[in-house]
């Protein structure tokens, strides 16, 4: 009996899911199956019967889940094509499979956003979102309050865009956010830094951080690196990257909505400011 | 009393100090604890009773038919935080002990337990998964098995190493395996893997197994087989009522 086929079971810290390979073999072929480790699953040396075996333990506790990694995305117009070239591989042997094992709690599956921060810290190319507290000539410091997750295509058909970047105002392929509980009063929030030269991509020494951010705005960013002891550095010098949420007047005003890529415009009183702003399309 | 104490405030000149009536309990107490060993062990477990902890177990150990033979250990879990100061690539582990009635244990055994129990659950919990930052563990003990000498920590030991593992996994911090300890005599051992991996190892002082370890490692192997167990059994029951 192949792992990935069995019915989904409940699994608890340390229970083994899994070898790490897996050959399944059919009437006429055979096929190797790996197996990944994902959320919740780690890779153990366990001893049996003597012998050293590598197998998928579980670390959290929850539900068995198998996904199966595609190498490429088939559009679906080529998708009797592909099962062509199955048949005849058939005969041939040696095909792998990837799957991705992972255990998650049930009540967190599938929901948009989860309190589950913990299991979700940031990490080097994550997208955040994250409030400025402090601005300088040269850095834009910020809170992270939410690790974005990655994006899985909801619907395959018309208006998915995808398994690649995600419009910050959402989109049909919408993102799922891991929100931090921590209070940022108390300081227990994860900090970044937006430095001057990582605001956009061009022109980054004429970068004016006044003209870019202001306290209080909420920012998408990228996680360039994991940074020194109590900053993760951000950038924003991308497209869909900057200012998503921005209230006018310092805070005091209503919310603002960006008109273009450097400016945002409050509805009520006509007012221009100057912004960075995330690409919302 | 001829010098005034001017930090605090002090009674009437008059007041005495109250006189509380004698414990029944405290003449059985007198009498050497029954060494019958793990039987009529019982555990009642509850996690997630700390509102404010991302996670935690309440845990009640009843060895024998007595209620002095009662173990209470609240564990909670805070964290992964962030850390100040220096940068590093994993989380560091910090581990807190209390009583929170009466303070029986002196300060340097107090010690000596949180050192054990970090030493264990760094071998256990999946520090890489939480780069820059730090998780917490506070032990507060809320009732001391009552026994005739105080040096007697073995079975707060094994309630430590229970309770911290049901609140990890509470708290969905990522730990290698169901870790559990268990106890024979006056020696504690904690295991991983179903019980081919030992990660921990405490022995009280006075003990009369000398150096017999592996019968020791033996015996605590059933103890701790019959932990885990009901560790998991109520892991897996609780995840299956939230649904």
């Amino acid at each position: 009996m192949v792992y990935y086929a069995q019915s989904t079971h409940s699994a608890y810290p340390g229970q083994l899911i899994c070898p790490v390979y897996e050959l399944e073999k059919g009437t006429d072929s055979q096929q190797v199956i790996r197996y990944i480790a994902g959320a919740g699953v780690a890779e153990q040396d366990y001893e049996l019967n003597g012998q050293k075996i590598i197998a998928l333990a579980a670390t959290v506790v929850g539900e068995v889940k198998f996904d199966e990694e595609l190498k490429e995305m088939v559009p679906s117009g080529e998708v009797a094509e592909s099962n062509e070239n199955e048949e005849e591989e058939t005969v041939s042997t040696e095909e792998e499979r990837h799957f991705i094992v992972s255990v998650t709690d049930k009540r967190q599956d599938g929901q948009a956003v989860t309190a589950d921060f913990a299991n979700n810290l940031p990490r080097e190319g994550d997208i955040v979102l994250a409030r400025v507290t402090r601005i300088s000539q040269q850095r834009a410091n910020v809170e992270i309050l939410a690790v974005e997750n990655k994006t899985t295509p909801v619907d395959s058909g018309v208006g998915s865009n995808g398994a690649g970047i995600v419009a910050a105002g959402g989109g049909s392929g919408g993102a799922t956010f891991s929100v931090s509980q921590a209070s940022s009063d108390l300081g227990e929030t994860f900090r970044g830094l937006i430095s001057s030269r990582d605001v956009r991509a061009t022109d980054r020494d004429k970068v004016k951080i006044i003209d870019s951010f202001r306290p209080g705005d909420i920012v998408r960013a990228q996680v360039i690196s994991l940074g020194d002891g109590s900053n993760y550095h951000l950038s924003t010098a991308r497209n869909d990257l900057g200012v998503v949420f921005a209230k006018a007047c310092n805070g005091a005003g209503g919310m603002m909505y960006a008109i273009d890529w450097k400016t945002m415009v409050a509805p009520s009183t006509g007012f221009t400011e100057a912004r960075k702003c995330a690409k919302p399309f | 009393m001829n010098i005034t104490d001017r930090r605090r405030i002090l009674g009437p000149s008059n007041a005495k100090p109250l006189v509380f009536e004698r414990l029944e309990s405290s003449e059985q107490a007198a009498q050497p604890p029954q060494e019958k060993n793990n039987e009529n062990e019982s555990m009642y477990i509850k996690n997630g009773l700390v509102s404010n902890a991302n996670g935690s177990s309440y845990l009640e150990l009843k060895r024998g038919e007595s209620s002095e033979q009662c173990t209470i250990l609240l564990s909670s879990v805070y964290g992964p935080r962030p850390s100040r100061g220096a940068f590093s690539s994993k989380a560091s582990l910090s581990v807190q002990f209390k009583e929170v009635t009466i303070e029986k244990i002196p300060s340097g055994e107090l010690k000596e337990i949180c050192n054990f129990l970090s030493n264990i659950f760094s071998a256990v919990i999946n520090l890489e998964r939480y780069p820059k930052s730090g998780i917490d563990i506070f032990l507060s003990l809320i009732k001391n098995p009552i026994t005739s000498d105080e040096a007697n920590l073995e079975p707060i030991i094994a309630a430590c190493v229970n309770g911290i593992t049901l609140a990890l996994a509470d708290a969905g911090i990522e730990i290698f395996d169901t870790v559990s300890a268990g106890t024979y005599k006056r020696n504690v051992v904690a295991f991983s893997k179903n019980g081919t991996e030992v990660v921990g190892l405490w022995k009280d002082k006075e003990d009369d197994t000398a150096n017999d370890i592996l019968s020791v490692i033996e015996n605590c192997r059933g103890n701790y087989l019959q932990n885990r167990k009901g560790i998991i059994e109520y892991l897996i029951r609780s995840k299956n009522a939230d649904i």
